[in-house]
């Protein structure tokens, strides 16, 4: 629900209560003053009646009379009527049906003589009163609704107007993106306050990240020194002739551990490198002679498993990326494809108009597509393997656009990319 | 043959001091920036490892000073960072070779032998070990003067044994040299076993000794004491 909807509706809550109590009470007081101002009308009219008796201007009596509005009858002297009003219906021939009337009797000795005086009123009646109340009220609620509801839209169109640029700026924000605008202080405190807020949070978040990226960035450079140390000292180690052999061969297997933790931190550098976007420049990359650099690089593995290389399609095929990155990332692939082949397998590359796909026989599974390109993971129990090539190769293809995925078809793995502008 | 060696970490100087001492180089040491200026100044060296993180000041500006003093002094630069620029950069200001830590010993000693020769004869030398001789810039080995057919592969691996000769050098010291980073992704170095065991075969078959031996689980070693 929208908070423009949801304020109007405890409007609505609010305001209904508070209308029907003040609906009543005006009821109330009007009925109170109705009847006050007929009481003191016909109390007005006895005393003229009383003037005209003393007065013994008939004409006028009878006028009022025949009109039904006041009757007048002498009584026995010493007769005494209480003034007192009284509510009754009296059928109205010319509307024909029953009307409200107030009544007011008192006896009065004018002139030595004493007079019953009944002066009469008609006067609104309740169904009446509540009939105007009820439009008067009808009326308010619907003036006050229409107003409610079109103020609220000018000030959702007017005053919400920076909270809204906020939001879409909030949307968009990306702690990578090196330009980081800041937003406008507003003339409105509340969200002035809260764009405030925001902008000293984003600048937090950007000033982590990039010591985040700086440290991991200085992490690795800073542990190829013992690395270095240590292969140093295996190095000199190893020529001490006074060594037996198992020691020798203990000594390996740390030079090994410790290679494989520098690879594993290369590999590291090199994710924070490219997640960084330090490879900055970017070449239009002819993609067949790259392939064949890789191939001869790695032609000894090729051999060694003897792997059959076929060349599937050859069409002009150019990626838009860093050099740097584009051979590391189809070198990865090919590497991927030879140490995961089969003796006597084979590697195709199939180079079309718009994709490239590299596909190796190999374990006769198809892999899980959603969790290759995740970072070490392993396939299998090859302990050389670091299991970040294809998480490099991921981090490069969404760096410059390149969509890549895998399938696995007819016995053979296949790893397509191809680059949308 | 006399060496400079510009490292800051203790242990990693003692190391390659060590090394180096065994393969008969006199080396120096400086541990910073000022030093290493100072004995660039006043001495001559074949060759200057430079490591290029130093403490007051970068190694790289270094290379400059070396050049406009000597320039036929060689330098290695060795570094942590293993960043193409800084490659590309160290090349460009007059450096002749690269190399990331962490290294093997035999690799970096083998760089230095190699940039000593190319520097000192003028790219026409040979090196010759009991009745092997080899012209490395013409890759070319003969044995008894006759000339042996090595693939790129063998040819490269008998310079690394015979710049490391009496070494115990690893067999991913080996892999390493032969294919540098593109070997991290394999499990088993077995195909390296090929390329030694064909090279050992043609040096026997030419009528040398069999100089390369193996210790099982360990590596090689290219013994001339035999």
């Amino acid at each position: 629900m929208k908070l423009l909807t949801k304020t109007s509706y405890y409007y609505i809550i609010y305001t209904i209560p508070v209308l029907i109590i003040t609906t009543v009470l005006f009821y109330f007081f009007l009925l109170n003053e109705i009847g006050e101002s007929n009481e003191s009308i016909l109390q007005q009219r006895v005393r003229v009646i009383q003037n005209y008796i003393k007065n013994e201007d008939d004409s006028i009596l009878t006028v009022l009379e025949s009109n039904n509005e006041v009757f007048v009858k002498e009584i026995e002297k010493n007769k005494i009527i209480t003034q007192e009003i009284k509510d009754t219906l009296i059928f109205s021939k010319h509307l024909q049906e029953d009307l409200a009337y107030k009544i007011l009797e008192v006896n009065s000795i004018i002139n030595g003589k004493n007079y019953k005086i009944k002066v009469l009123k008609s006067t609104i009646e309740f169904d009446e009163l509540m009939e105007v109340v009820l439009i008067v009220f009808a009326t308010i609620v619907f003036l006050l609704f229409s107003i409610i509801f079109f103020i609220n839209r000018k000030i959702s169109e007017k005053l919400w107007m920076s909270f809204w640029f906020t939001l879409d700026y909030t949307k968009k924000f990306n702690v990578t993106s090196s330009n980081s605008i800041k937003l406008e202080s507003s003339n409105i405190d509340e969200f002035n306050e809260l764009n405030t807020s925001i902008n000293q949070m984003t600048s937090k978040m950007i000033s982590d990240y990039h010591n985040q990226k700086k440290f991991t960035e200085n992490a690795s450079h800073e542990f190829q020194t013992p690395f270095a140390i240590i292969k140093g000292k295996i190095d000199l180690m190893l020529q001490n002739k006074n060594l037996d052999l198992d020691t020798l061969e203990g000594l390996i297997s740390v030079d090994d551990a410790i290679n494989r933790l520098s690879r594993i931190n290369k590999s590291l550098l090199l994710l924070s490198k490219i997640e960084n976007r330090q490879y900055s420049q970017s070449d239009n990359v002819l993609l067949l002679p790259l392939i064949e650099k890789c191939k001869a690089l790695n032609d000894d593995f090729i051999l060694d498993k003897s792997l059959k290389f076929i060349y599937e399609d050859t069409e002009e095929l150019y990626f838009n990326v860093n050099y740097e990155l584009c051979y590391i990332l189809f070198n990865n692939i090919m590497q991927n494809a030879i140490r995961h082949n089969v003796e006597n397998g084979t590697i195709t590359v199939l180079i079309k108009k718009n994709s490239i796909a590299i596909s190796n026989s190999g374990e006769l599974n198809p892999l899980n597509d959603k969790i290759i390109f995740e970072r070490f993971e392993k396939n299998g129990t090859n302990s050389h393997s670091v299991g970040l090539g294809l998480s490099i190769v991921k981090e490069i293809a969404e760096v410059y656009n390149i969509n890549i995925s895998y399938s696995y078809e007819n016995k053979l793995h296949v790893f397509t990319l191809n680059q949308f502008a | 043959m006399k060496i400079l060696l510009v490292e800051d970490e203790l242990e990693m100087q003692k190391s390659i001091v060590r090394y180096l001492e065994l393969e008969k180089f006199k080396v120096e040491v400086a541990n910073n920036f000022e030093i290493a200026f100072e004995k660039i100044q006043l001495y001559e060296y074949d060759c200057i490892l430079l490591d290029i993180t130093l403490p007051k000041g970068n190694g790289l500006e270094l290379i400059a000073a070396i050049k406009a003093n000597k320039p036929e002094t060689g330098i290695i630069v060795i570094s942590a960072k293993n960043s193409f620029d800084d490659k590309i950069h160290g090349l460009n200001l007059g450096a002749d070779d690269y190399l990331p830590k962490p290294f093997y010993l035999p690799e970096l000693n083998a760089r230095i032998k190699a940039l000593i020769r190319r520097n000192t004869f003028d790219g026409v030398d040979v090196i010759t070990i009991n009745e092997i001789n080899i012209y490395p810039d013409e890759r070319k080995a003969l044995i008894h003067d006759l000339i042996i057919n090595l693939t790129a592969k063998e040819f490269d691996l008998l310079l690394y044994f015979i710049a490391n000769k009496n070494r115990v050098i690893q067999k991913s010291a080996l892999v390493e040299h032969l294919w540098g980073d593109n070997a991290d992704q394999f499990d088993n170095f077995d195909f390296i076993y090929n390329h030694i065991k064909n090279l050992r075969r043609k040096i026997i078959a030419a009528g040398s000794l069999d100089y390369i031996q193996s210790i099982y689980g360990i590596g090689y070693t290219f013994n001339t004491e035999i």
